[in-house]
């Protein structure tokens, strides 16, 4: 013990227990178990392919987790072909589901919550140049529809872990939008609006604690925006401003992917720990315009989209893993 | 001039196709026909296509399949069409009429 305080000018402390907020890097003995501890760094998160979607779509929306997903609304090729379908992952496949009441494209992340509670807001038909204003929620076996939305409009992004709480925000209505709304289970009511209108975003959070970040003005913004549950505060910009890009995690542990930032299509990724942006392992495809799991940064999902590489696959869908930050026992025999 | 890029064509399995090892240490590139660039003169690149059982192409030979893939999707969408649309009618259904891809050498 006197070594390593002569080494490293701290002594090493006693915990019966792990102590609490751990930093990386840290060393304690632990007196239960009588081990030397370290907490590991946290290496750096990479993109694996997953399983192929059924039918290949873009500008569609997703909700979930890795393991546990849908993907939904969107289109079959082109610009025309607006989706009722719905595909579920098990983390390995894709199997076809029941189909949404209302065809229609989001163009953004408008899918919020679980594959037993889910939700889809708003969207867009094609070609007919109209937003829709219909809202659908997923119990884990088929879609209804709920109240309608006060803006409709596409390109924006929902947060919220069920369906009964979702917040709203951003998108293109008229124009490119900073209206948000808070669904409650039962009525859709407007609160204060994002400070910069955008569309083409990344949402991710609850109701009460959001992320907004990146989407198009239509230039690629690298602006992201804090959700208190009551206002909007401006936050640490991303690295890489893009547009049409993926998002997933929470207000504290997120991460953005893929997109334009300059209207060809990225492959960058960043994470977010509550306090800043770090650059990690690009996606394996350069893509916008895909579906995405929305609830976890550490074991995220994209599904389909745009790639200007390969035009004809978006069916294509890759995984990203974050190793958490670990204990690990330290033989000092 | 020294080779940047290699190619192969080898059709994307899903799962398991690029694993997270891979795609952290080599950058991919998929393009129409089943075509994947990857670094040239690389173990790791070249690790992955004999995983895949990837059919090595020289550059021009790839050119040649993702050239022909791109004119089956413009001759589709040339052939894609409604009475009395016009073109940006059919632009704002379809997109654009699919470009040209240039590989890298």
């Amino acid at each position: 013990m006197s070594e390593y305080k002569a080494i490293h000018g701290v002594k090493i402390r006693d915990y019966t227990t792990d102590p609490d907020n751990l930093i990386t890097g840290q060393v304690w003995f632990d007196k239960t178990n009588k081990v030397l501890q370290f907490q590991e760094s946290n290496a750096a998160g990479s993109w694996a392919t997953g399983g192929s979607l059924n039918v290949g779509s873009r500008y569609a929306s997703g909700l979930g987790v890795q393991t546990a997903s849908l993907a939904f609304s969107g289109l079959r090729h082109g610009l025309s072909g607006d989706r009722v379908e719905t595909e579920l992952y098990n983390g390995a496949s894709w199997t076809e589901v029941n189909d949404m009441n209302t065809a229609r494209s989001t163009y953004g992340s408008q899918g919020a919550g679980t594959t037993t509670s889910g939700i889809c807001v708003s969207g867009y038909s094609n070609p007919a140049d109209a937003n829709k204003d219909e809202v659908e929620t997923w119990n884990g076996t088929s879609w209804t529809e709920i109240a309608d939305v006060n803006t409709a409009r596409r390109a924006a992004a929902a947060s919220g872990v069920v369906n009964s709480a979702v917040l709203f925000f951003g998108g293109f209505a008229d124009a490119r939008t900073n209206a948000t709304e808070i669904w409650n289970g039962t009525a859709w009511t407007e609160l204060n609006n994002l400070n910069l209108a955008r569309d083409t975003l990344s949402g991710q959070g609850t109701n009460t604690a959001a992320l907004a970040a990146a989407g198009g003005v239509p230039g690629a913004k690298d602006e992201v925006e804090l959700w208190n549950g009551t206002s909007w505060t401006e936050i640490a910009d991303i690295n890489t401003a893009r547009q049409s890009v993926g998002g997933s995690g929470t207000s504290t542990l997120g991460l953005v992917y893929g997109g334009q930032p300059r209207g060809d299509n990225g492959q960058k990724t960043e994470q977010w720990n509550g306090t800043a942006w770090t650059e990690t392992n690009d996606m394996s495809i350069a893509r916008s315009g895909f579906a995405t799991s929305t609830l976890s940064a550490t074991a995220a999902l994209a599904a389909g989209g745009d790639s200007d590489n390969n035009p004809s696959a978006p069916a294509g869908t890759e995984e990203f893993s974050s190793p958490a930050v670990s204990t690990k026992t330290v033989d000092i025999d | 001039m020294a080779k940047t890029y290699q190619y192969c064509v080898a059709e994307n399995w899903g799962k398991g196709f690029i694993e997270h090892g891979e795609s952290s240490r080599i950058t991919f590139s998929n393009f129409p026909g089943d075509v994947w660039q990857v670094p040239a003169y690389n173990k790791h690149g070249n690790l992955w296509i004999a995983k895949v059982a990837g059919a090595v192409k020289t550059k021009d030979e790839a050119q040649t399949i993702v050239t022909a893939e791109m004119k089956k999707a413009r001759d589709a969408w040339d052939a894609d069409n409604v009475d009395g649309e016009s073109s940006a009618e059919k632009i704002a259904r379809l997109g654009s009429k699919p470009a040209n891809i240039t590989l890298e050498e």
